[in-house]
């Protein structure tokens, strides 16, 4: 409790000061005050496009639109899409799912098989474990992400014809069950999850060799050992949780972007996410989206430095508040 | 903690094994998939403005009367109409049978209502096409007359969706522009099913269509993020047909079994824009104000080579800004007026302007300013980016030099737009049923809106204002041309090739597609093809 009282004012300001700067920001863009972003087609009257202007509020001065943006943020209101014209919360709302569903489960794969086969490879140091496992992970982290998605794409969708190239589900297909349903969606997903996660998986794979390896040269290990304990013991007892600090972190803050998508492996794959959302709102300069996104994330990333913060505090006695 | 771990790897696995025996069960509908780049921007019918849009405005809707293969008018909820000799009455007889698709029935009072709500409120998008409508009466239900106030020969080619009365009467004007329409009722052949923006957009078949039932049960057009997936889904069957296809994919696709593929012309062209602006306000370089050194660059350019290579050699070689999908207005300059490549000719222009070889064989004029030219491309448009590199390497023969800078396309609209800073950019125009919209590009009117090229012209503005009021196509054709010469000479824009529609679509599960239409089988204004289409295991 004393922990939240001593941080959440800090949260709020941070949050706070985001808040402007995004306001701000994406009104420097090139052609960032055009009427282009409501409207772009020649058949358009002047009349017209200063009435829409007037609806969109835009009419007014840039203070005043800047305080009238706080006070609907607030209220908990983000506003309408310039280029949609429908409310902001909706379209954000319908991608937030596919985003979790497909970021999420990549991120949980990548964290458990990173973690596992770091710590395989830090135990095993200098074998072919270590040299296999670390080869294969970093090779994966620097391939461009695009690339490696187009090459699954045409090696099991083309090649194999074992899986669909696109979106989330057959689309206009009326699914007998949900069961079926949930069928579907794990056919489709699986090829954009398997590319997130090998891209991930390095990340997450050097940090725990990196700290595992720390750990255990440490002299309480060699006591371990000089007690007679087995390996899984020394392993799981006492070697990995200590390895565990820097882990947590990168978990942490990597959580906090869970929100951000993956704009990549979504427009490879056509899947309905945040990230292609918020790329195609920069293209056609729709602020009240990407302000909507940014704010996600920006309290997203917040909360889980706040986490990081507490885990550390429990995991580690060292650590006061 | 060991247990949990093994829990999920466990969980893991067991998703992985369903999901590859999880093989697509499809329902026995016959659905038709259609993949496109993008995605509709609204169904607000007075606010859409993508061709995707369209495409399911004519799913959805009737027009009064509607365009054939050819584009020329025929039959759709009227099924017969005369106009007066002096061209000023027009009557048409509505088909007695046809209903919205909540039920009521189609009536002259729609007709009349839409007419008059986009009058009435002047709804931008249809303005022009009842710009001439005085009056409108509905003597029976299947009657309207419309009188006009000047004759006009657009009466037969309006894209006005007809509209529900009884819906839109209790849509407030003000409101109209902004409006969700998420649930449009019209009379057409399909209705939407279900939309999942920016994923898909499902239609059904309207049992009750006046003019029978379609023999597809399902349209469904699906939005990519990436060509390549989409030319993939092609390939594989997953959607049965794409317009709009990049010309090296399109090359591999000829070769696939099942799959016919067309090319069309298309009615807009690709171009470099010249900044011409002669104002202070300008701040493109002031040497392309000279005429000379423009039509030097028409010389030192070689179209032939940039669609070769760049398209490969799928369109026409630009000249004029009426592309050859009219070829009653067209106008291809011939003889001496012509300006094709010719290197030669092009140095020599310049040598006689003043302007001589200067440091980095760039040519300056007297005052020692260099034919140095910023073109602006967009990023992301390939076929664009590997034109300019071209254009880059023949202009540095002839002694100009440009310099090539890649921007998103909001960044160019900004510095061509708002700023006039810029030099030269590249980019292409889609032109209408009507060649119209492409000459009023170059209207002084249109500087600072949709003039890209701050070209000023009174002899060529006051032959635009002229055309639009000629009934005579002959008349009018005349008139055309001289405007296409005056741009042609003037060479404020650099019209490089027309471009090509590629289309490739599959015949191994459908057939009846249209592909005789002009615009190709798929995204055509007639939009035939929706109502012949069939499975080919059921013939009708």
């Amino acid at each position: 409790m004393t922990f939240l009282l001593s941080r959440l004012p800090r949260a709020i300001f941070t949050i706070f000061i985001i808040l402007v700067i995004n306001f701000f920001l994406f009104r420097l863009m090139p052609g960032a005050n055009s009427d282009r972003n409501l409207v772009n087609s020649p058949r358009f009257s002047a009349e017209t496009k200063a009435q829409l202007r007037k609806t969109f509020g835009l009419d007014k001065p840039l203070g005043t639109q800047f305080l009238v943006y706080l006070a609907n943020t607030a209220r908990g209101r983000l506003g309408i899409s310039f280029a949609q014209k429908r409310p902001v919360s909706d379209i954000i709302r319908e991608k937030v799912g596919p985003t979790l569903l497909l970021v999420g489960t990549a991120e949980a794969l990548a964290i458990v098989l990173g973690m596992s086969l770091g710590a395989l490879a830090a135990w095993r140091r200098g074998t072919w474990w270590d040299i296999g496992a670390v080869g294969f992970s970093l090779t994966m982290y620097s391939v461009p992400t695009f690339w490696l998605g187009i090459l699954m794409v045409s090696m099991f969708c083309v090649g194999l014809r074992a899986f669909p190239t696109f979106g989330m589900v057959v689309p206009g297909e009326v699914h007998a069950s949900s069961w079926l349903y949930a069928m579907d969606v794990i056919h489709h997903m699986f090829l954009p999850v398997v590319t997130l996660t090998l891209v991930l998986l390095g990340g997450y794979l050097l940090i725990m060799k990196e700290s595992l390896t720390g750990v255990l040269a440490e002299d309480y290990i060699t006591t371990a050992r000089a007690k007679g304990l087995t390996d899984s013991v020394i392993l799981s007892r006492h070697a990995l949780p200590n390895a565990m600090l820097p882990m947590v972190t990168l978990i942490a803050l990597n959580l906090g972007f869970l929100m951000g998508g993956a704009i990549e492996i979504e427009t490879v794959f056509s899947w309905p996410g945040l990230g292609r959302l918020m790329f195609e709102s920069l293209q056609s300069r729709d602020f009240p989206v990407l302000q909507g996104i940014f704010l996600i994330i920006t309290i997203m990333v917040v909360l889980a430095n706040l986490l990081a913060d507490w885990l550390y505090l429990v995991l580690d006695p060292r650590v006061k508040a | 903690m060991q247990r949990l771990y093994t829990a999920f790897l466990t969980a893991c696995m067991c998703l992985l094994l369903s999901s590859c025996v999880a093989a697509a069960r499809y329902s026995n509908r016959n659905t038709l998939r259609i993949g496109w780049n993008g995605d509709v921007d609204t169904l607000n019918p007075f606010m859409a403005t993508e061709s995707q849009s369209y495409e399911a405005f004519r799913l959805i809707y009737d027009l009064l009367i509607g365009f054939g293969k050819n584009l020329e008018p025929v039959p759709d909820l009227a099924r017969s109409w005369e106009s007066s000799h002096d061209g000023l009455k027009w009557t048409y007889h509505l088909a007695h049978n046809a209903r919205w698709q909540d039920g009521q029935p189609v009536t002259s009072a729609d007709v009349k209502f839409t007419y008059e709500y986009i009058i009435r409120n002047k709804m931008d998008l249809f303005i022009l096409y009842v710009a001439a409508i005085n009056k409108i009466d509905t003597p029976d239900p299947y009657t309207v007359v419309f009188t006009c106030k000047t004759p006009s020969v657009l009466m037969e080619q309006i894209f006005v969706p007809i509209l529900p009365k009884h819906i839109w009467e209790k849509v407030d004007p003000k409101t109209a522009l902004t409006r969700e329409d998420d649930h449009p009722i019209g009379s057409g052949p399909f209705r939407l099913a279900e939309w999942q923006k920016n994923r898909y957009m499902k239609f059904t078949a309207n049992e009750s269509y006046f003019r029978g039932r379609p023999h597809i049960d399902d349209v469904v057009f699906v939005a990519f993020a990436n060509t390549n997936t989409m030319m993939q889904a092609l390939r594989l069957g997953e959607i049965q047909a794409v317009s709009g296809i990049p010309p090296p994919l399109f090359r591999l696709l000829k070769q696939e079994p099942g799959i016919k593929t067309i090319v069309k012309p298309s009615n807009g062209f690709s171009q470099l824009t010249l900044n011409v602006w002669s104002s202070p306000k300008s701040k493109g370089n002031p040497l392309l104000r000279d005429v000379r050194v423009r039509q030097a660059m028409v010389y030192g350019i070689d179209k032939r080579r940039l669609l070769d290579i760049s398209k490969l050699g799928y369109g026409d070689i630009g000249s004029t800004i009426i592309p050859k999908m009219f070829p009653f207005w067209h106008w291809e300059p011939a003889g001496k007026e012509r300006m094709d490549y010719n290197p030669q000719k092009a140095r020599q222009i310049l040598e006689d302007a003043g302007y001589h070889v200067g440091p980095d064989s760039i040519r300056v004029d007297k005052k020692g300013r260099p034919l140095r030219f910023r073109l602006y491309a967009r990023s992301g448009a390939s076929e664009d980016l590997a034109t300019s590199q071209l254009i880059l390497e023949q202009l540095k023969e002839v002694g100009i030099a440009i310099d090539l800078r890649t921007v998103e396309k909001a960044t160019q609209d900004n510095y061509i737009k708002d700023n006039a800073d810029f030099d030269l950019a590249i980019y292409s125009w889609g032109g209408d049923s009507d060649p119209n919209f492409l000459l009023s590009l170059f209207t002084t009117k249109q500087i600072k809106n949709w003039n890209d090229y701050y070209y000023s012209n009174p002899a060529y503005d006051k032959l635009f204002e002229q055309q639009q009021h000629l009934i005579n196509r002959n008349e009018r054709r005349k008139v055309l041309q001289q405007m296409q010469r005056i741009i042609y000479h003037d060479a404020p824009s650099i019209v490089l090739y027309y471009d090509s529609t590629l289309q490739g679509f599959r015949t191994d599960k459908f057939a009846g597609w249209r592909d005789d239409q002009v615009e190709g089988a798929i995204m055509a204004l007639g939009g035939l093809t929706y109502r012949s289409i069939y499975p080919v295991e059921r013939k009708p």
